[in-house]
């Protein structure tokens, strides 16, 4: 009996799915954010303020995921821009190959920007590339403020931290400068203080995704 | 759409095994140590069902998947694989 050192990396297959669907992104000159968080904070609602704002600018399209049910896509559905469901059927998180199939029922040639809501879990989604430009946490303040500390993994492979429900403050004991002194040691990311319920805060994110856009 | 990850993920080591196995002039691969990051998502018990499957007839078929969890990671890693000479 022997033993070999191998010291090998297993290819992820999801990451060289992901590569490719990278690649029909770039080369339909579609930016596309994965919208990551946990159950409730707001993703939806983020994307429903975000293309109430920019629909008549921006040809946006949606992939809802989502474990069970097409609640969150036909909420955007009714805004009338493009939107495919996916129902991961327990799965905790989307992956890549769940969305080079969505991407069939999309002409990418009319879309610029493509959002993806992944399924609520803080966890999981964040070691599945999709093939995005952009990974967004939204976090809420019912949440605590703890959230960074907890799942830094999460944060960690974001690029921008949306938090959310601003307006109930007053009713939580959450202390924004924990919060955003965690995020830090998880890395240099911007954090867009919003309430997706008054509108406060959306213009910086708003800004933010049009600059990331070029 | 259900898709079991654990498949693709079998698929990959056990070609990462066999072909280690036959560079070293070996036979019959008896365990295989991987290192699994605690955000790999990976079902253990999914991973070895799904090994024990895809593995039949190979030089693996039969292997023991030993693993250890690794903390901030959410890599998969085959560490080494003992072999029969
Ligand atoms: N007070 C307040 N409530 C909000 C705000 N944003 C969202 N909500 C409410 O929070 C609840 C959950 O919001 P969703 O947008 O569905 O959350 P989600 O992250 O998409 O949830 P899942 O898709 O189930 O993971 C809804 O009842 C929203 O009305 C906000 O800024 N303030
Ligand atoms: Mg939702």
């Amino acid at each position: 009996m022997k033993v070999i050192k191998v010291a090998a990396s297993v290819l992820k297959v999801n990451d060289t799915i992901a590569l490719e669907n990278q690649a029909a992104f770039r080369d339909n000159n579609v930016f596309v954010v994965n919208v990551m968080g946990s159950p409730g904070a707001g993703k939806t609602s983020l994307l429903l303020r975000t293309i109430e704002a920019l629909k008549d600018n921006i040809r946006i399209g949606v992939i809802e995921g989502d474990i069970a049910t097409s609640h969150d896509a036909e909420l955007i559905q009714a805004t009338g821009v493009p939107v495919v469901q996916i129902n991961t059927e327990g799965a905790c998180h989307l992956d890549a190959m769940m969305i080079k199939m969505a991407l069939t029922h999309f002409n990418l040639a009319e879309i610029d920007l493509l959002f993806i809501e992944n399924v609520g879990n803080l966890v999981c989604p964040a070691g599945f590339r999709l093939g995005e430009n952009a990974r967004v946490v939204v976090s809420s303040v019912p949440e605590g403020d703890d959230k960074p500390k907890k799942y830094p993994g999460m944060f960690r492979i974001a690029d921008g931290v949306v938090l959310n429900k601003i307006d109930l403050l007053h009713a939580f004991e959450f202390n924004i400068n924990t919060f955003k002194e965690d995020v830090r040691r998880a890395g240099e990311l911007p954090i867009f203080e919003v309430s997706c319920k008054t509108k406060d805060g959306l213009s910086v994110w708003l800004d933010w995704l049009g600059v990331k856009k070029k | 759409m259900k898709k079991v990850h654990e498949i693709s993920f079998a698929q990959s080591i056990l070609d990462i095994a066999t072909n280690t196995a036959l560079q070293n002039n070996a036979n019959n691969v008896l365990n295989i140590r991987l290192r699994i990051g605690e955000y790999s998502c990976i079902n253990l018990d999914s991973l070895q069902f799904a090994f024990s499957c895809i593995s039949q007839g190979s030089l693996a078929e039969g292997a023991e998947l030993i693993t250890t969890g690794c903390l901030g990671s959410d890599t998969i890693e085959v560490e080494s694989i003992e072999v029969d000479e």
